[in-house]
């Protein structure tokens, strides 16, 4: 396409300076015609110049007089007058293309600007523009060259594409993305342009997790509820009953039976509330947070405001930063806080009686239970899996490590710990207070963090929870 | 302005291609394991089907992708690196047909146990777990192998064991369900070979990172993969009387 331009355009300028060149040429005739014609018409008849006669001279000056003409316009013009013209051509022509290149500008900084992820695939199914949604809907860059396949792992939606460029009209798939946290999306894809050669195909990508989410949740939540809330509502019942029945009179019972129910009543509350912050959390996993937060303000607040409850059940507490300066991740300040939280709470609970607890914070590879002793037994993200995730170094992680010195937890627990409702010890758990909730909200925190929860425990020695987080965008480039 | 480029040679045309395909294929097994594992979880029949049909596109890949490792091997001049790939292609699609394989038996699997009373629900949320994690390592080797990141198939050779505990749990707690419940022998079964499923997928997926590995440096891993207790040795729950 770019050839045929060319050669138009260079056809244009031909024909441009031979018209320039022919009309110079018709000047010059024309001038020296017009000195013949005078010679001719005022000139006396018979004269002789140099011993030539007229019809020999009268040539010889006209051609003479042809020369300087062409000469004074050869020589002492700039040439402005035939390269004019030729300039107008090329300036229209290059205002035309102008235009065309800012349109395509314009194109591209509009694709660019646009919040949802936009692709524009070639023939080949390589991918020749993917803007920054796009990027950061991948979670990789420089995806221009790739294949599609290759970028977006979506069958339906290279399929569809495919079939489009064989000649099929716009479509519009639904697909869910598998790696990471889920995400329900759908895609319009359509031929590029209105030509019969189908050189482009344009994918554009709605992103509806949210509103599937809602729906997903609303029955994660009445389920787990319901099922959940089963067992307290009928303890209250039973009391409830006895209350009205044989127990009515007796003053001492009365005490003790409205204890226990007020302890039923806290712990629905606390599972109420737990599930509505997990059914929160779940329910923008999907969209990363944006603010930048310092860990060990964070921790230091964290236990600091756990300090004198703590103190209540004279647990020990002891918080240590690894390393000198602040480390900052890219986070939510209040989930994070929660997550923490949540794990000095679970380690003051198991962590032995009473509980000492050390919580410290710092960068790389956090210090391993098996460090000092025998194997320990270890299950979830480890820091070399969460860098290569991030294409990062282990060593620019960030992390907070909460550790107890209680009685540890089995290997067959451990890989299980943070699923909901999963209980090491169901009646230590219901003593404690626990929900069962705890560590799956830190999960779901880190889930939406893209950072790793790692456990590692020894029987009788202790249990270590180690969250990794992956370096801000800033500090690891 | 057209800039000047060598035009590619055959063998370059051939990788190219076969990189597409195998894009291709990673996708749709990738796809097929998540559905498979989404089916058996919401105990969604018509998505069941669909996973074990899709089954016939995976193994058209598979052959595609072995005539294109074939033609390779077939071309002058190849490189050393070229003849990896080639190697290279012919393991990998067959590692990926495996794990294709694994999903659309999960999936026949949901099926069957869809007809049947629900499993108590700990159990099953264990078995997505394992399914889920066992996804993870999949996605995380193919992610590694786009992005030419070795550090990444380490991370997935050495993080298998992790899979092989959560099987180890799940295994003895399945095999206490059964024991003391004889009604749930039969969907406890199904599930059992599930999990067995699901933690084949992970081996797969290390096998997977030892090619990834031979690709890029020609040479394989060195220590010993950890390994998670052998499951023969895991002492089962003793019944409760």
């Amino acid at each position: 396409m770019t050839n045929e331009t060319d050669n138009e355009l260079a056809g244009l300028i031909r024909k441009t300076a031979a018209e320039v060149r022919a009309r110079d040429f018709l000047w010059s005739a024309a001038i020296t015609a017009g000195i013949g014609i005078i010679i001719i018409a005022y000139g006396p008849s018979e004269t002789k110049l140099f011993g030539f006669s007229r019809h020999v001279w009268l040539p010889v000056i006209a051609w003479i007089a042809f020369l300087g003409s062409l000469a004074v316009r050869y020589r002492f013009s700039s040439g402005r007058e035939w390269a004019l013209p030729v300039e107008r051509v090329v300036a229209s022509e290059m205002s035309a293309q102008e235009a065309e290149l800012a349109t395509l500008r314009l194109a591209r900084g509009i694709a660019q600007a646009l919040p949802e992820p936009l692709f524009i695939i070639d023939a080949n199914g390589l991918i020749e523009l993917a803007n920054p949604a796009a990027e950061e809907f991948i979670g990789a860059t420089g995806l221009e060259g790739r294949h599609f396949a290759a970028a977006l792992r979506a069958p339906i939606v290279f399929e569809t594409a495919e079939s489009i460029a064989k000649g099929e009209g716009a479509k519009v798939v639904d697909f869910s993305t598998v790696s990471g946290v889920e995400r329900q999306c759908r895609a319009f894809i359509a031929p590029f342009g209105d030509g019969s050669l189908r050189e482009r195909i344009f994918v554009f990508i709605r992103d509806m997790t949210s509103e599937k989410r809602v729906e997903q949740m609303r029955a994660d939540f009445i389920a787990s509820a319901s099922h959940e809330l089963r067992t307290p509502l009928a303890s209250l019942l039973g009391l409830i009953e006895t209350l009205k029945g044989h127990a009515k009179d007796d003053a001492e019972a009365r005490e003790k039976f409205l204890t226990l129910m007020q302890l039923q009543a806290e712990r629905m509350q606390r599972l109420v509330s737990d599930l509505m912050s997990l059914s929160r959390i779940e329910l923008h996993e999907h969209v990363p947070p944006r603010d930048t937060i310092d860990i060990t303000s964070i921790a230091e607040d964290v236990v600091e405001s756990m300090r004198p409850m703590l103190e209540q059940s004279e647990t020990i507490i002891d918080y240590e930063n690894l390393t000198d300066g602040d480390l900052r991740v890219t986070g939510e300040r209040d989930e994070i806080f929660q997550a923490v939280q949540n794990l000095i709470d679970n380690a003051s609970k198991y962590g032995g009686d009473p509980a000492m607890i050390k919580v410290k914070v710092g960068r790389g590879a956090a210090p391993s239970l098996s460090q000092d002793g025998d194997v320990a037994h270890r299950s979830g993200d480890s820091a070399a899996q969460i860098a290569a995730r991030h294409g990062a170094s282990a060593d620019d992680l960030v992390f907070i490590q909460v550790r107890d010195f209680g009685p540890g937890i089995e290997r067959s627990d451990l890989p299980r710990l943070t699923e909901r409702f999963y209980r090491v010890n169901i009646d230590r758990s219901k003593k404690a207070g626990g929900t069962g909730l705890g560590l799956a909200i830190v999960k779901h925190i880190m889930n939406r963090h893209k950072a790793g929860l790692q456990v590692e425990s020894r029987l009788a020695a202790g249990t270590a929870f180690t969250c990794y987080f992956p370096p801000t965008a800033a500090s690891s480039s | 302005m057209a800039t000047l480029k060598m035009a590619p040679t055959q063998v370059e045309l051939l990788l190219h291609t076969a990189e597409g395909e195998f894009a291709q294929m990673v996708a749709l097994v990738e796809t097929q394991l998540s559905e498979a594992i989404t089916a058996f979880e919401r105990r969604d029949v018509a998505l069941a089907e669909r996973v074990a049909l899709s089954d016939e596109k995976v193994d058209a890949l598979n052959q595609r992708l072995d005539d294109r490792a074939f033609a390779l091997l077939q071309a002058n001049g190849l490189n050393d690196r070229a003849l990896r790939h080639a190697v290279s292609f012919l393991k990998l699609s067959g590692e990926l047909e495996r794990v294709g394989d694994l999903a659309k038996n999960v999936a026949k699997r949901s099926v069957i146990i869809c007809r049947q009373p629900p499993f108590d629900s700990s159990q099953v949320t264990g078995v997505v777990r394992l399914g889920r994690a066992s996804l993870r390592q999949l996605s995380d080797i193919l992610n590694a192998y786009q992005a030419g990141n070795l550090a990444g198939a380490e991370a997935v050779w050495s993080g298998d064991d992790d899979l092989d505990e959560l099987y180890n749990s799940l295994y003895a707690e399945l095999i206490g369900a059964m024991t003391e419940n004889p009604a749930q022998v039969e969907p406890g079964a199904h599930l059992l070979f599930i999990v067995k499923n699901f933690e084949r997928i992970g081996d797969h997926a290390t096998n997977i990172a030892e090619v990834f590995h031979f690709l890029e440096t020609g040479a394989h891993f060195e220590d010993d993969r950890p390994k998670g207790q052998d499951p023969a040795a895991v002492a089962l729950p003793t019944r409760a009387s």
